[in-house]
């Protein structure tokens, strides 16, 4: 009964006072308590209560966030427990929430290019190779699934490393689309003879992309390497002849390991292992 | 906090107990009114309201600060309530200057008392 009029009596004290010390005189109380004699601290706490409103105004509304020192570099935490916000500051909070959430809205609502703010927003590249144009097949009522064919916009495809090493991949692929399609392979011919810089009518280790003359044996190692141009030249003796140009679709198809009818790079690149077994000892 | 000490004297004798207890070691709350009892023989008892009326006033001042919890010994029987106060140097200097104070106080009373005359009774 007495604790209870002792602890009202520290919660008629000011917010600031009442929440930085309360707990601690209440533990006070509690250790004279076990000691007997209470009556001297009810008596100060009506002091401290006359003291508190009358004299110390200042520390009124003064919360417990004073600065207090970590010993043997132990962090000190705070806790908000009991603290509400102030009315004010909640109605703040609901207007900028509501007027975030009105532009966010009227952003995406009225904005034509949001699409690209979404893809822009997951990629850090700004590249623009990465944004594909999308159709949608509209889907019946009662079908659940959606078809959607993804294909690059003209131009945005970027070769990559290996075609653009080979200048006969980048003939034989007219569209750019890092596949040898069947389309292609059946004009493989035509786009061949672009390469024939010299126009003898046949293609060089040089034309198909070794670049300054080498040495024969060279020459016939980056033609035994490279699958596409080991395929076109046939007879393997180092260079494509105009039979060979003329029968490169053949020669082509026999690179579709997969039967798909069109060449990807991985039926395209060249096998390291079995290349050097290939290599003539000289020119390992 | 002002920076001449002196600008705080005389203290009031709460106010020099609580230092003076503080001066040896971070104590809580309890622990200030035992010492403060202890120091003066039983004849001076601190109230948890005067106590704290002094603390929060020390603190402002950046005399005394509060700490998470005590450097050496009984941090198993710590009651989480138990907070910690640790006598600042400035709160050391004003200690220091009102001892000072009070040394000049005993010295010159001392003196006026050798010096003082007996009266004459008639």
């Amino acid at each position: 009964m007495i604790r209870w009029f002792y602890a009202g009596l520290l919660r008629l004290h000011p917010p600031g006072f009442r929440q930085r010390f309360g707990q601690e005189m209440l533990w006070i109380f509690d250790q004279a308590a076990a000691n007997g004699g209470t009556a001297p601290l009810l008596a100060d706490a009506v002091l401290s209560l006359w003291r508190q409103w009358t004299l110390r105004s200042e520390f009124w509304h003064q919360t417990d966030t004073g600065d207090r020192a970590a010993m043997d570099g132990v962090p000190v935490f705070y806790i908000g427990e009991g603290d509400t916000p102030r009315t004010s500051a909640l109605i703040h909070g609901g207007v900028l929430s509501l007027i975030v959430f009105s532009a966010v809205w009227f952003t995406l609502s009225h904005s034509n290019s949001h699409a690209r703010l979404f893809t822009l927003m997951g990629s850090h590249n700004h590249s623009f190779s990465h944004l594909l144009e999308t159709h949608s097949v509209s889907a019946a009522p009662t079908e659940l699934s959606t078809q959607v064919k993804v294909k690059p916009e003209p131009g945005a495809y970027r070769p990559s490393p290996y075609f653009r090493m080979m200048p006969v991949l980048m003939a034989l692929d007219t569209d750019q689309d890092g596949i040898i399609s069947a389309s292609e392979i059946a004009n493989a011919a035509t786009a061949l003879l672009i390469l024939d810089k010299n126009g003898d009518n046949k293609l060089s280790a040089e034309e198909c992309g070794l670049g300054i003359p080498h040495p024969a044996d060279a020459a016939l190692g980056f033609m035994r390497l490279h699958p596409v141009l080991a395929a076109l030249d046939s007879n393997h003796d180092g260079e494509i002849s105009a039979s060979e140009i003329l029968n490169a679709p053949a020669a082509l198809l026999g690179l579709d390991k997969n039967r798909d009818g069109q060449l990807s790079e991985g039926e395209l690149l060249p096998n390291p292992v079995v290349h050097l077994h290939s290599l003539p000892v000289a020119a390992r | 906090m002002k920076d001449d000490p002196a600008a705080y004297l005389p203290l009031s004798p709460a106010t020099l107990h609580i230092l003076l207890a503080l001066a040896g070691e971070d104590l809580h709350g309890y622990g200030i009114m035992q010492e403060v009892l202890r120091q003066s023989e039983g004849r001076y008892k601190l109230g948890p309201g005067t106590l704290y009326d002094n603390l929060q006033r020390l603190t402002a001042q950046g005399m005394v600060q509060e700490v998470a919890r005590r450097a050496t010994g009984e941090v198993e029987n710590d009651d989480p309530r138990r907070r910690y106060y640790r006598l600042m140097p400035s709160g050391r200097s004003v200690l220091s200057a009102e001892i000072s104070r009070l040394e000049t106080v005993v010295r010159d009373g001392k003196l006026r008392m050798l010096s003082a005359k007996p009266r004459r009774t008639s």
